[in-house]
């Protein structure tokens, strides 16, 4: 039985061969095995010394080449393509280009019917005055803000997120600019707005800028004088108008409260609830 | 001295590249390269030479039609041929088939134009001692033999082709060439 190590020998001579040295090379490595070596090495190369009859190859092979043809005939060949790559690129850009075009198309086209809205615009109308109340009373100032269900992006209608209500004496008017509680409001024609004449604004907050950006506005304001609120002790007929916008208030010769005072004991400020169920200032003069 | 030239591998590359594209011209190239030595390899354990013929068709055939289903071989090309032949001798005749005496008296010296007539004389008064020791060997030894040394393959493909681990490989090389020196000496 052999030993590995003579096994291991033989195997890293054949390689040696393999790669060009040549035997009495490739034994030198092993002296202890050279006898042996040398042997095993000379009997390794009788193998390929031989070899089938070099005509009865041949024969066999062109006995079996009409079959193989006829099979490589039957093989659709492979065209090469070389503008497919440079197809597939161009249809790639193309694609890209294609949805670029479209995100932008979208972000564009979105906003379009509240850009076009006219009540984005700031306006401030004036409506015909009706007699301020009774000095004695003291209005409480009144400011409500009511959230509404937002309306929905329509062509008609503007984008308002919250409706304004602000209600109270004119402190001051400059130009075009009105103040009201320290608010300055500026309405676009001033004539009939002086200070001491209780008005109210009303108006529609509008957040998107994209909508209200061309006016440079954030509201649709509507500044009315109307009527003072009832004073202290007043008449209660006017419950169903609500509020201290109710109205219903009639009587002249009222002044107008400093905007600090306060209410008088038992007057307190109408509930902001009921300020949207008011009819304004309009309701002033039925009573 | 190798009877048996394989094409190298940078070659087999080139014409399995060109193959896999199904260049029929590179496919018949690959038929003409490889016949031989797959011929060779089952002619020797197969006493009819019609029914070598088929076998080594049959072997070629799945060739083909691996390369007309996509199914080319990935690596080593003569490493499929082989493995394909021996599947296919084991199809017809079971493991362990043995070189048979008549196909050994076909094995003959290698014709080499250069070869010196006299020791080609000698070879041929050789050649039966040669094949009565190769019949002596088992059937493993016998493939290690042919497939490494006249074949050319490596111990890595042998091992793989024959299911084996590289050092039984080694072994079995070791014992068959260390069998047909003890043949030839003692004969």
């Amino acid at each position: 039985m052999a030993s590995n190590d003579l096994i291991n020998a033989f195997h890293d001579c054949l390689g040696l061969i393999e790669q060009g040295q040549t035997l009495d090379q490739a034994i030198r490595r092993y002296p202890q095995f050279a006898d042996d070596l040398r042997v095993l090495l000379t009997a390794r190369d009788i193998v390929p010394r031989y070899e089938l009859p070099v005509a009865e190859v041949t024969a066999a092979r062109s006995r079996i080449q009409p079959l193989i043809d006829q099979i490589i005939d039957t093989i659709p060949e492979r065209r090469s393509r070389p503008w497919l790559i440079p197809l597939l690129i161009v249809m790639l850009l193309l694609v890209v280009i294609l949805v670029v075009w479209l995100l932008g198309g979208r972000d564009d086209a979105a906003p379009e019917p509240t850009l076009t809205a006219p009540a984005v615009v700031v306006t401030a109308t004036v409506e015909p005055s009706a007699s301020v109340p009774s000095a004695t009373s003291t209005p409480a100032p009144t400011l409500t803000q009511t959230v509404v269900t937002t309306i929905p992006a329509t062509v008609s209608a503007p984008v308002c997120s919250q409706t304004l209500v602000l209600e109270g004496v004119i402190e001051s008017v400059s130009g075009t600019i009105v103040t009201i509680y320290g608010l300055q409001i500026q309405v676009a024609d001033a004539s009939g707005l002086l200070p001491g004449v209780y008005a109210r604004v009303e108006g529609c907050q509008c957040d998107d800028d994209d909508a209200c950006g061309d006016a440079g506005a954030r509201a649709t304001l509507v500044v009315t004088p109307s009527q003072q609120p009832p004073p202290s002790g007043g008449n209660d007929d006017d419950d169903d108008a609500g509020g201290s916008t109710g109205g219903g208030q009639s009587g002249g010769g009222m002044t107008n409260p400093p905007p600090d005072s306060n209410p008088p004991p038992g007057q307190n400020p109408p509930p902001a609830g009921d300020v949207d169920d008011d009819d304004g200032g309009t309701d002033a003069g039925d009573d | 001295m190798i009877v048996i030239v394989l094409p190298d591998i940078a070659e087999e590359d080139r014409l399995m590249a060109r193959a896999r594209q199904r260049d029929k011209d590179a496919l018949r190239q690959i038929y003409q390269d490889y016949f031989s030595p797959v011929y060779n390899f089952i002619r020797l354990r197969v006493d009819d030479g019609q029914q070598a013929d088929d076998l080594t068709s049959e072997v070629f055939v799945k060739l083909m039609t691996a390369f007309r289903d996509g199914k080319a071989p990935r690596q080593s090309l003569r490493g499929w041929l082989f493995r394909v032949a021996r599947n296919v001798l084991y199809d017809h005749f079971g493991a362990g088939q043995k070189y048979t005496e008549e196909a050994l008296e076909e094995w003959v010296p290698a014709s080499r134009e250069d070869s010196d007539p006299e020791i080609r004389l000698l070879q041929l008064a050789d050649s039966q001692r040669v094949r009565r020791a190769m019949e002596r060997l088992s059937a493993d030894q016998q493939e290690v033999l042919v497939l490494r040394f006249a074949q050319g393959l490596s111990v890595e493909e042998t091992a793989d082709l024959m299911g084996k681990n590289i050092n039984t490989v080694k072994s079995l090389q070791f014992r068959a060439v260390n069998g047909l020196r003890q043949f030839l000496g003692t004969n």
